[in-house]
């Protein structure tokens, strides 16, 4: 794998994210790419730029002809404004434990999009067999959740992947990362 | 976190770093797994922290839950001619205790702090068990080795945590996403 190879791929995959977030809530929704850097170990805690803050994140680890971790990692506040615009009457009349109930399930629901249509967009781009594990959804600091897959992604090669990606959905916009730790193709 | 004006002076992964200013804090930010080490003599009034993120270094001989010791080849990561030695749990207790003799400590004073060492994605394990339990495991090690006191510490469980050591106070605070702040001093 390289960064044009991941590129692609995620390119694909959040495309295809984007369609079928179309289709599921009929709003407009516009993707953006930033930054797409194959990334050293040490600088990868930072790489959401909220080290020590909270931020909703969703996991995926995947087995096969390469093994790794795809974590999405939905900056703060992107969360909550994206499920704002995707259903506010419910938002404005829910209380905050419930809001915060359906703000993980909407992001959760998202991040699986986002995350199986990246593994299919390398299955198929590469040609291999990659089975994914249940996704989780996990609402901690951001470089823990970074730091924590990184050490055990140093059973693989240590190639860390990252992009940048910007949702624009119904007016609001949702900033998040798609991490991305391989290993080499076995 | 309450800094009072002091300068902060972030610690990264594989990092180690000693002072013996009055108006710094060494800060270890969002451990997960990794582990935060602090060391601190009482005397000088100067500490230091490391930054742990593996257990030790490739081609060691590990010890499995099962009690067979084995060689993991490829499984850690090879150790570089340059690398940092606060990457490894084995590696960074005694660099970080010989960096602060360096500064004027005495190795028979410190005493030592730990935070981190957690699995903040569940589920999330390697063929040998968690990587924040080895990393706990292999500081606690090269601790007793050193034959340094742990006076506070503060891991496990399933949370982040971020570590700030006081240098001229000898005072250790954790926060994490769960509970309240603890403190640790290294002398009353």
């Amino acid at each position: 794998m390289d960064t044009l190879f991941f590129r692609e791929c995620t390119k694909l995959g959040v495309e295809k994210a984007r369609s079928t977030l179309v289709a599921l809530t009929g709003m407009p929704c516009r993707a953006d790419f930033g930054n797409v850097k194959c990334t050293e170990v040490d600088h990868v805690p930072m790489l959401s730029g909220y080290l020590d803050d909270i931020v909703l994140s969703s996991w995926v680890s995947f087995t096969g002809e390469m093994d790794g971790q795809i974590i999405i990692l939905f900056r703060p506040d992107s969360a909550h404004d994206v499920v704002s615009s995707m259903v506010p009457h419910f938002i404005e009349e829910t209380d905050s434990e419930n809001q915060q109930e359906l703000e993980e399930s909407i992001v959760s629901e998202i991040a699986n999009m986002i995350g199986c249509s990246l593994l299919s967009a390398i299955a198929d781009t590469a040609q291999m067999t990659l089975k994914p594990s249940p996704p989780m959804l996990i609402r901690e600091m951001a470089g823990a959740i970074l730091e924590t897959a990184l050490a055990t992604s140093y059973l693989y090669s240590g190639e860390v992947f990252a992009s940048d990606v910007k949702f624009s959905l119904a007016g609001s916009e949702a900033v998040f990362e798609i991490v991305l730790l391989s290993s080499r193709e076995k | 976190m309450e800094t009072d004006g002091l300068r902060v002076t972030p610690v990264k992964i594989a990092e180690i770093k000693v002072s013996n200013s009055q108006d710094e804090i060494l800060v270890a930010y969002s451990l997960g797994s990794c582990i935060g080490v602090c060391l601190w003599d009482p005397v000088c009034c100067a500490g230091g922290m490391a930054h742990v993120f593996l257990p030790r270094p490739r081609q060691c001989t590990y010890v499995a839950a099962s009690g067979n010791s084995e060689v993991i080849p490829g499984f850690f990561h090879p150790q570089e001619p340059n690398e940092q030695p606060g990457k490894y749990g084995t590696t960074a207790v005694s660099n970080l205790a010989h960096s602060l003799v360096r500064i004027g400590c005495k190795r028979e004073r410190l005493m030592a702090a730990i935070a981190g060492g957690a699995n903040v994605i569940p589920g999330l394990s390697s063929p040998f068990g968690e990587v924040g339990v080895m990393n706990l495991k292999a500081v606690e090690q090269a601790l007793a080795d050193e034959r340094i006191e742990v006076v506070g510490r503060d891991t496990g469980g399933n949370y982040g945590r971020s570590m700030y050591l006081y240098v001229s106070k000898g005072v250790v605070r954790v926060t994490s996403t769960t509970g309240p702040e603890k403190e640790f001093r290294f002398k009353e």
